[in-house]
């Protein structure tokens, strides 16, 4: 359904990734198709959080490239990098707001610096934002004044501020009590459908993945275990990929031996000494 | 132990202390080759930010207030009890030779020249510069210097060159702050307290300092304002990053290596530029 | 791309948008608009949709700006021929009762 179809904004072709001699992402491809929502999915450390900040140029690209439009983002020079940044809107996972200034403030930020808009018409737009993410009352608050998830949500008004042609989005939901949380899964959808904006959500909630992915990407131990559409993920047959989907209760079954070796261990160990 | 794996031993071990050495010793060499040329680069960023992003007016003076207005009260306090000391300590120390009267010059040199760029600069570090490194090294570790990335905002420009252009505007002028409070201040405990004759006091400090000594002393604090907040945002800027952790410690051991690094380099650079220019 | 006004003998003023109406566009439709009002105010705004090729949140901004504009000193204010996409803006911002029943608005 998804990838075929519509045109391929970022390509990533065979991409691996190192924190000094830690290997956190292998050989890794995919496409992320345009006007589409993306779901990178996997549990934490995995490298899902890396793979966004290789796609938004935080971090270079070591082995494999990564392609915007066709052309490859580490040979962008700061002019086109800066043109790159001006389609994209981030979210990062802690909201990232500004602590010196107040909501508003830094929602117009990217606003104020970018473009020659005028004053009303920026308090209009960030009124707009505000309201979009549930916010409408808090703009005059300082960043440390609220909550995680309303500062979570305050930064996605941030990232939408200049109406982004793509958005990347680090674990939506983290933090956000469940209603909120599909509040914004609905906006993620209503975004794609209203602007046709192409989202790439990195997230570890399952529910919410498969709840707005176009395509879904299962990251495991820094490989790719299975993309495509969510429901041939569904009903891959493939092990890796059925034991990854089953994996929360799977897990703790297991875990309890290892654990149970473990403290036995632990306990011996006290006893020798 | 086997006596193969034995032998393994002692042969890594006897090859082992002097590549060890040589490695850690490149290493070193590198990281702090490294080191400098990020942070010269920094500054010309910063630097090129004044004429890139100009007019943001309200920006630069938010600074001045924090950098400047703020170390008032600090600087003030320190520039009198430095004056006074100065009196008291000159008094007696010329009195041995009978020449009283050249206190007000004593005192006046000892400020214009050294005492009230460096003692300033060294204040407005101790307070500022520690507050502005962990101000930006908590942008750094909350990921709001890559969010400023991301929105194609560079952060040399949003960041370092507003702090840059206030502390050249607010570090000279608390440099002069700091000489008259602290000439005030001698004069208090030379003629008030210990009985120097005021005209001897203030006719020997017009006519012993010269435009040398002060131009000495601009040139001197407008240095060290460069130096304190190039130090101070770049141990701020990198906190934690060549570590790769990105906590609370990091900007902790940033802040304390920025008031250090700052400290000493306002002294040596004291001392060069002294030594240039006599 | 731009606007164009058409002023009516009683005040009322027709205004044509074309092209795109986004953050690049808006500080001079904005300008534009603001310069034409001063010089005579409109009692009746009747804001053509047809030729609008992008609309962003700027947009929609400035169209609010212009409503509260326009009503607050009396007159009255009405959307025409609203596409689907621009409608989906105003539907994303919440504000799709500026498209409807905005002459109502207008006379209260």
């Amino acid at each position: 359904m998804a990838g075929t179809d519509a045109r391929a904004i970022i390509e990533v072709r065979n991409l691996n990734s190192f924190y000094g001699q830690r290997q956190v992402l292998r050989d890794i491809s995919f496409h992320v198709p345009a006007g589409k929502v993306t779901v990178i999915m996997g549990v934490s450390g995995c490298g899902k959080s890396t793979l966004l900040r290789h796609l938004i140029g935080l971090k270079p690209t070591g082995p494999g490239q990564i392609f915007v439009d066709g052309k490859d983002l580490a040979a962008f020079d700061s002019r086109e990098m800066e043109a790159y940044r001006k389609r994209i809107g981030v979210l990062f996972q802690a909201g990232a707001l500004f602590n010196s200034m107040t909501v508003q403030d830094n929602i117009a930020v990217p606003l104020r610096v970018h473009t020659r808009l005028a004053e009303p018409t920026i308090s209009i737009m960030v009124r707009i934002k505000l309201h979009q993410v549930g916010l409408t009352r808090f703009g005059d608050y300082m960043p440390s004044q609220l909550s995680g998830g309303m500062r979570k949500r305050a930064g996605l008004a941030r990232a939408l501020a200049m109406d982004p042609e793509i958005l990347f989005v680090d674990e939506p939901s983290s933090g956000l009590d469940p209603i909120t949380a599909a509040g914004l899964d609905d906006l993620i959808l209503e975004l794609r459908e209203a602007m046709g904006m192409t989202l790439i959500v990195v997230t570890h909630e399952l529910e919410s993945a498969f709840r707005i992915a176009d395509q879904l990407i299962v990251l495991d131990q820094g490989r790719v275990l299975a993309a495509g559409p969510p429901e041939s993920i569904r009903e891959s047959r493939d092990e890796r990929v059925v034991q990854f989907l089953s994996r929360r209760a799977d897990e703790r079954a297991r875990d309890q031996e290892g654990y149970l070796a473990e403290l036995l261990a632990a306990a011996g160990g006290r006893d020798r000494s | 132990m086997t006596s193969r794996t034995r032998k393994a031993y002692r042969v890594q071990a006897t090859e082992g202390p002097l590549v060890e050495l040589l490695r850690r010793l490149g290493r070193w060499a590198l990281e702090h080759v490294r080191g400098t040329g990020r942070a010269g680069i920094f500054l010309i960023y910063a630097v090129r930010g004044i004429v890139r992003r100009p007019g943001k007016f309200h920006s630069v003076l938010r600074h001045v207030h924090f950098i400047g207005t703020k170390s008032f009260f600090v600087i003030g306090f320190t520039a009198a009890f430095t004056g006074m000391v100065l009196g008291l300590q000159g008094y007696y120390t010329l009195s041995k030779f009978g020449s009283e009267g050249l206190l007000g010059a004593a005192v006046a040199l000892s400020l214009i020249r050294e005492l009230g760029p460096v003692l300033s600069a060294l204040m407005v570090t101790g307070r500022a510069g520690s507050a502005i490194c962990a101000e930006i090294g908590i942008m750094r570790i909350e990921e709001q210097i890559d969010a400023l990335e991301c929105m194609a905002i560079d952060p040399h420009a949003y960041l370092i060159t507003p702090r840059l252009v206030a502390s050249l505007v607010a570090v000279p002028l608390l440099t002069a702050f700091f000489d008259v409070v602290g000439i005030v201040g001698g004069y208090l405990v030379g003629v008030s307290l210990l009985g120097v004759n005021p005209g001897a006091y203030l006719d020997g400090m017009q006519r012993s300092v010269e435009w040398l000594d002060v131009y000495m002393g601009i040139v001197k604090s407008f240095l060290f304002a460069v130096l304190f907040v190039w130090i101070c945002t770049y141990k701020g800027y990198y906190a934690g990053v060549d570590r790769g952790s990105f906590g609370p410690e990091d900007v902790g051991r940033a802040t304390t290596d920025a008031v250090v690094v700052s400290s000493v380099a306002i002294l040596v650079s004291d001392y060069v530029a002294t030594s240039i220019l006599l | 791309m731009g606007i164009r006004l058409d002023w009516n003998e009683d005040g009322a003023v027709s205004v044509a948008i074309e092209g795109r109406l986004d953050l690049e566009t808006v500080p001079g439709i904005r300008k534009e608009l603001l310069k034409a009002f001063k010089k005579r105010r409109p009692t009746e705004v009747v804001v053509d949709l047809e030729g609008i090729g992008r609309m962003d949140t700027a947009g929609v901004a400035l169209l609010v700006e212009l409503r509260n504009l326009v009503s607050g000193k009396g007159g009255s204010w009405r959307l025409e021929r609203v596409s689907e996409s621009v409608m989906k803006m105003l539907e994303l911002a919440r504000l799709d009762i500026l498209a409807d029943a905005g002459a109502d608005h207008g006379r209260n």
